[in-house]
């Protein structure tokens, strides 16, 4: 049985009971109708017999029950209401055998929920999107990361103008030529340039874009050091980590954004603030491995880079000055920070690298010298 | 006579005097749903704070009574929750995916207008986010039986608080009570109760006094530290000062900075108060629905005290006492807020809302609660 409503059939004499104040949800204007509750129900009769409804109990919800008044609705009845003394209603109630819903019902099963999407949630977005991200990475087309990358490298190359020297960009494409030249790399094209920026560092960005920092030209003691990581680099394009990181940014925005609200961060930003995990960092030094073993270049340079860094970073952790330049100790934090240390980074580059020394290497020393000075021409333009 | 019949005359005896908002929510009430709420929105991460928003409206609107008759919410929290993640995701992704593709755009100019995009986006879900909550919350308000609703006006109302970020800024926010009493007047016309829709006219001329007196003395300060900062910096380039001149400069600036600031301090909240009271005078006291009226009997004097009250609720609670603040509105509205012919309304009949079932959702992704709409 439903909440029905029989209008201007009633009568004062079939109503028996208390009073109460009906709200008809048609007009704002008030009724006072006589209530009357029987074994099911409640009986609603106004006073002029305009209005007599039957609300079946287990169709009426108890909305608000304050002041000694008790507020009910009745399924299918809309914004309809019946304020009645909650006492007298009370006392009608004791031998009922139904009784009105309470509309608060059901919290612990609603906390319960909301926790558990609580939990999904924060293991979806920091746990599962991060382990996901490499085969989601691997779904999208290397011509669309090609294209994200254009726009990221334009983003990114406002660090610095362009290090255009000709002969040191003469030496660069050589190093790029032999990395390119290799099968692992042969998919995925290099983009390679040198930005004048002081800053002790080299970064992978999607679609093969590769940008080296003077700050990093100026702190290398031999070629095999920037070869080698250059080679890291290319480790990262091949296994196509910056697209890979840029999906679990993504999807660790989305969490952040659902469970704090607020506007969501610019993805450019936190591009360029984008560090790989420490199993990408050694995924790319085992391919940076691989192509030096492969080319009879030496590991060694590539793990004395890493051994000076270690040991910055223990003066700096120690609060050891170790350099009169002062700001120096900044910009190798600054490369700790993209490229987490691994005591075993430089043990293992050793002990895998087949070459005590290079076989030749790859650059004369006049090509290494114009290396070096390759940013003492510069232009905002990127040179082909 | 019973409670019933009570509160029956009691809306009959009303016919010819004005009528008050009466509210009789306990604090210990309040503070026992706040405190739950606030336990539960932690342990669910932040889950929670829609059921526990929705929680505390239905409290506050049922101990709010009009000649009688509770006030009465209808908000779900789930309504607010699905809409803040649809909200949420249509942001995001519409934000990021222009983001994405402005990488992909090698034009420059295109890829500047794609940039810009997100901003614009921004600059229209901002007036969209209030419509949208204000609408919201009228919809989910009833009293007999009757509710609210705002069911015309987005893009009127967007296009005026478009143009009005415009006007503000170009005037150095000396057109700010224009644009925000021709755009509230604009939002009150488009609102109804029940079948009839409220007339509105909301005028600047008092409002602007206060507000301008308040935005005058700040620019005029920003004006006086800038220009003596400016002027400072130009000397000490010049070399004419002495390195006790500039120590003494620079006391001298940091002096007048904490005076004038200390005076704003002071005089900032009073010139406030009186800017918020006329606010409140023009927008209740030119609001009418079907021949019933709003008077404003507040004065200056308990318009400060309330708004310090404001204040020092929000800085205990850390800014998480939105409830209390609320629940301090409607009590301060209670008390000041008279209406006329009120016995008018009873002709209201009941009309169909819109089914908003995406909440408030927009405000809540963007830019959190926005109060009550007014």
């Amino acid at each position: 049985m439903h909440c029905s409503a029989t209008l201007g059939s009633g009568s004062e004499e079939e109503a028996k009971g208390m009073q109460g104040r009906f709200i008809d949800g048609v007009v704002a204007k008030p009724h006072t109708v006589t209530v009357e509750l029987v074994d099911h129900g409640i009986w609603i009769v106004s006073m002029d017999g305009q209005i007599r409804q039957f609300w079946p109990l287990t169709d009426t919800e108890l909305l608000d029950k304050n002041v000694g008044k008790i507020r009910l609705s009745c399924q299918g009845r809309g914004d309809a209401r019946l304020i009645v003394s909650s006492e007298e209603f009370d006392i009608y109630l004791v031998d009922g055998t139904d009784k009105p819903q309470s509309a608060s019902r059901g919290l612990p099963k609603l906390v319960t929920g909301l926790i558990t999407v609580a939990v999904l949630l924060v293991i979806g977005g920091f746990f599962a999107i991060p382990r996901l991200a490499d085969g989601i990475a691997a779904l999208i087309p290397y011509s669309v990361e090609h294209e994200w990358g254009l726009g990221v490298a334009r983003q990114f190359d406002q660090l610095g103008d362009y290090c255009v020297a000709p002969e040191g960009k003469a030496a660069l494409a050589k190093m790029e030529n032999a990395l390119s030249a290799h099968p692992l790399a042969q998919y995925y094209p290099i983009r390679l340039q040198v930005l004048d920026a002081p800053i002790v560092n080299a970064f992978a960005l999607p679609g093969g874009h590769i940008r080296l920092l003077e700050g990093l030209i100026d702190e290398a003691e031999s070629q095999e050091e920037i070869l080698g990581i250059l080679a890291h680099e290319v480790g990262h394009v091949v296994h196509r980590h910056a697209l890979s990181r840029m999906v679990e940014l993504a999807g660790v925005q989305l969490v952040v954004q659902v469970l704090g609200g607020g506007s969501a961060v610019d993805f450019g930003s936190l591009l360029v603030n984008m560090h790989f995990s420490r199993e990408k960092e050694e995924q790319a030094d085992r391919f940076a491995i691989e192509i030096l073993n492969d080319l009879g270049q030496t590991t060694l340079g590539m793990a004395a880079f890493f051994d000076r860094l270690s040991v910055d970073q223990e003066a700096v952790e120690s609060n050891m000055e170790t350099d009169e330049e002062g700001f120096r100790v900044s910009q190798i934090l600054d490369w700790i920070s993209t490229h987490p240390p691994g005591e075993d980074r430089s043990k293992i580059l050793r002990e895998n690298g087949k070459f005590e020394k290079s076989q030749p290497p790859l650059l004369s020393e006049a090509e290494w010298a114009a290396l070096k000075g390759i940013c003492t021409e510069t232009n905002p333009l990127p040179s082909p | 006579m019973n409670m019933i019949t009570e509160t029956t005359s009691l809306g009959e005896d009303q016919q010819d005097n004005p009528a008050a908002l009466r509210h009789r929510s306990e604090v210990r009430e309040v503070f026992n749903l706040w405190i739950v709420n606030l336990l539960l929105s932690i342990l669910t991460l932040g889950l929670y704070s829609f059921w526990g928003r929705t929680k505390m409206r239905q409290l506050l609107w049922s101990r709010t009574s009009l000649l009688g008759d509770d006030f009465e919410y209808h908000g779900r929290g789930i309504e607010l929750f699905v809409g803040f993640l649809v909200a949420s995701v249509l942001f995001f992704g519409s934000t990021q995916g222009l983001n994405f593709f402005a990488l992909t755009v090698e034009n420059a100019i295109v890829a500047g207008v794609l940039q810009i995009l997100p901003i614009l986006i921004v600059l229209i879900l901002f007036p969209t986010a209030f419509w949208t909550q204000r609408r919201y919350i009228l919809t989910r308000t009833s009293w007999r039986g009757v509710r609210g609703d705002q069911p015309t006006g987005w893009w009127g109302f967007v296009w005026r608080a478009i143009g009005g970020y415009f006007l503000t800024i170009v005037s150095l926010g000396l057109a700010f009570p224009f644009v925000a009493t021709k755009a509230m007047t604009y939002l009150n016309k488009n609102s109804r109760f029940g079948d009839t829709y409220f007339t509105s006219d909301m005028r600047a001329g008092p409002i602007f006094k206060g507000y301008a007196v308040l935005l005058v003395s700040y620019l005029l300060m920003v004006a006086a530290f800038g220009w003596t900062i400016y002027s400072t910096i130009q000397d000490v380039r010049s070399g004419i000062l002495s390195e006790e001149e500039i120590q003494a400069r620079f006391e001298t600036i940091a002096y007048v900075f904490f005076g004038v600031y200390a005076a704003l301090l002071i005089i900032g909240p009073v010139i406030y108060s009186f800017f918020q009271l006329q606010w409140w005078r023009q927008f209740f006291g030119t609001l009418s629905l079907a021949g019933a009226t709003i008077s404003v009997n507040a004065s200056l004097r308990s318009v400060i005290i309330y708004l310090v009250k404001v204040f020092l609720v929000m800085l205990i609670t850390l800014g998480l006492g939105r409830a209390f603040v609320m629940r301090m509105k409607i009590q301060f509205l209670s008390t000041h807020l008279q209406f006329h012919n009120i016995q008018q309304v009873e002709n209201l009949a009941a009309e169909a809302v819109t089914e908003l079932r995406t909440g408030e959702g927009m405000a809540d992704a963007l830019f959190g609660d926005f109060g009550i709409g007014f």
